[in-house]
């Protein structure tokens, strides 16, 4: 299978404040991974890292053998690693559709001069369409198309954020506490989209999350992050063994249960 | 009150109005679609008709290559403009376009050996001892007034004819950023209005996306310069003043920003509104003499658009949802 993601040693500080600190962490073509740690312990600033939208003091990720911590965020979208945002963020006042199409990949109408070219144009579109159509239905949100997204629900958001990435063809998500704030009848749908999602199109899934339960039931791997570094990782069950972790996250509440 | 009643008066609002369409055109595609807020648009017209002017009087080019040339170093400008500035914020950029344009004007007013300074085209270097720059275009003008004649009547004059050219331009312009509105990349651009991330993570370089927008509206605004210049047969740098590019604002937040429909209706709009308010030969406005009167005309534009913007934020003709977030 080998690992499809490398980070190595990375680091970044913010005004001397360390947000990552020599996080190193593999991840397995096509497993689902989770990443949990305490408020403020880099999880996010590690996927800011990872997806371009930060540059690393030092350390090197590697994606797909393409070492990418130089690259910025949507050349590393285009080399097929797809982030969504911690809240969903959806474009409120382009429509549902809109905001799949945004993600359709190399469309020759991103080129202003196709504006000549109404028939390729068009033809691209049309199947993209057709594609984002297919991504709604599987999230349920076929009823939607032409309404604008910002009337969507914090749940449907985050099903939409999902549909949109995978319109972006990735080949790895990075899913920023994609099951937050959503209604235990959500979060199973979320996840029984993602594992749709996973075995049609061999995705690897790379989440920051805090709902334990479902990260235990999901994931393959588990990473605990505190300030700013891994400090363990493997399979769900051995998490919580780990005294380590039951530290600095899970609490007291769990060693004496 | 005179002017009021002759028809060549309304020809010639009708005139402008074709060319503040061109102008605002070339906003709308900045901000109606990217949400980019240049308030230096007006410098984009004085690259245009400057380097036209210049080519055509001191190096002697042919009229029509140096109205292209013209229109070119307006979109370069905009390039400039873009690459220099782009990647700051929504205000920030707002704020050094103001200075851009201001930049231009200045530099344009102090090269008295290049753009005739403070003095205007006629202080350009012409190697003839005449610095004119129309005389080419004034004969085509000539010729479509005589050939216009049997329709309209006493109607055709050189602005009549001018008028035609402005408005053709005006609706092909208009009926090209119709297409564009409806392509991917102003999908992007509309996107980007809003968040540059989202559209970012999905692999849309945000910043060319912008830059093109600037690019294109600047090469728009600069077909407005030309138009300018070829009426007015003189420049002046005080022309090119900053409120000309808050005019533009007027007729595109009047229109409606979000649709191209709404440019031509509000600067038609707009052209009327500017014009016609010089007729208000009534109390209250008899309490004032002419000069605080044409103050007084700038206060009701803004006063319009205070009222548009509260309670029609959309403008006449724009998409309510696109311009207010609930």
């Amino acid at each position: 299978m080998g690992n499809i993601l490398e980070v190595k040693n990375v680091s970044k500080a913010f005004a001397g404040v360390r947000a990552c600190e020599n996080a190193t962490l593999s991840i397995k073509r096509g497993s689902v991974t989770s990443i949990i740690g305490p408020n403020g312990a880099g999880k996010t600033s590690l996927f800011n890292l990872i997806s371009g939208a930060i540059r690393p003091d030092s350390g090197s990720i590697t994606f797909n053998g393409t070492e990418i911590s130089k690259k910025r965020p949507h050349d590393i979208s285009r080399l097929g690693l797809v982030r969504t945002f911690q809240g969903a963020k959806v474009i409120r006042r382009l429509s549902v559709m809109e905001n799949i199409l945004l993600a359709a990949q190399d469309n020759p109408g991103d080129r202003l001069w196709r504006v000549l070219t109404p028939r390729v144009r068009k033809r691209f579109e049309d199947q993209a369409e057709e594609r984002a159509l297919e991504l709604l239905k599987q999230v349920g949100l076929e009823s939607f198309v032409d309404s604008y997204a910002g009337i969507l629900s914090g749940g449907q958001r985050k099903l939409l954020d999902l549909a949109r990435a995978m319109m972006a063809n990735p080949t790895m998500l990075l899913l920023d506490e994609p099951f937050a704030g959503v209604n235990p009848a959500l979060v199973e749908k979320l996840v029984e989209v993602l594992q749709t999602l996973k075995a049609k199109h061999s995705l690897t899934f790379l989440l920051v999350e805090h709902d334990l339960e479902t990260v235990m039931n999901i994931s393959d791997e588990v990473f605990v992050m505190a300030q700013g570094t891994v400090i363990a990782s493997g399979l769900p069950d051995s998490i919580y063994e780990n005294e380590v972790v039951i530290d600095a996250y899970l609490g007291s509440r769990r060693k004496s249960s | 009150m005179t002017a009021f009643l002759q028809p060549g008066f309304w020809i010639f609002v009708l005139l402008m109005a074709g060319i503040y369409c061109i102008f605002a055109l070339g906003l709308q595609v900045q901000y109606g679609l990217g949400g980019i807020l240049n308030f230096g648009h007006v410098a984009m017209m004085a690259l245009s008709s400057y380097t036209m002017a210049i080519l055509v009087i001191t190096y002697g080019w042919n009229l029509y290559l140096a109205c292209f040339a013209g229109v070119v170093v307006a979109g370069l400008g905009g390039a400039f403009l873009g690459l220099t500035t782009l990647r700051l914020r929504g205000d920030y950029f707002s704020i050094v376009s103001i200075a851009f344009s201001e930049i231009v004007r200045y530099i344009i007013q102090n090269s008295d050996g290049l753009t005739g300074g403070a003095q205007g085209s006629l202080n350009i270097p012409s190697k003839t001892g005449f610095a004119s720059y129309a005389d080419a275009f004034n004969k085509v003008l000539t010729n479509i007034q005589q050939a216009i004649e049997p329709l309209f009547g006493s109607f055709a004059s050189r602005d009549m004819a001018l008028l035609l050219i402005v408005w053709l331009t005006a609706f092909i312009l208009l009926f090209i950023m119709g297409a564009v509105q409806k392509t991917s990349w102003a999908r992007v651009l509309r996107a980007t209005r809003e968040d540059d991330d989202v559209p970012a993570s999905l692999g849309k370089n945000v910043f060319l996306f912008r830059l093109s927008s600037v690019i294109v509206g600047s090469v728009i605004g600069g077909i407005a310069g030309i138009y300018w210049a070829l009426e007015f047969s003189i420049l002046d740098p005080a022309d090119f003043q900053t409120i000309v590019t808050f005019f533009a604002w007027m007729v595109i937040i009047l229109g409606g920003a979000t649709r191209v429909k709404g440019v031509p209706l509000g600067a038609i709009f707009f052209g009327f509104l500017y014009a016609g308010t010089r007729f208000f030969q009534f109390p209250p406005f008899t309490w004032f003499d002419s000069v605080q009167r044409a103050y007084l005309r700038i206060m009701i534009i803004g006063f319009v658009l205070i009222y548009l913007m509260l309670k029609r934020p959309q403008g006449i003709f724009g998409k309510r949802e696109e311009m207010v977030l609930e």
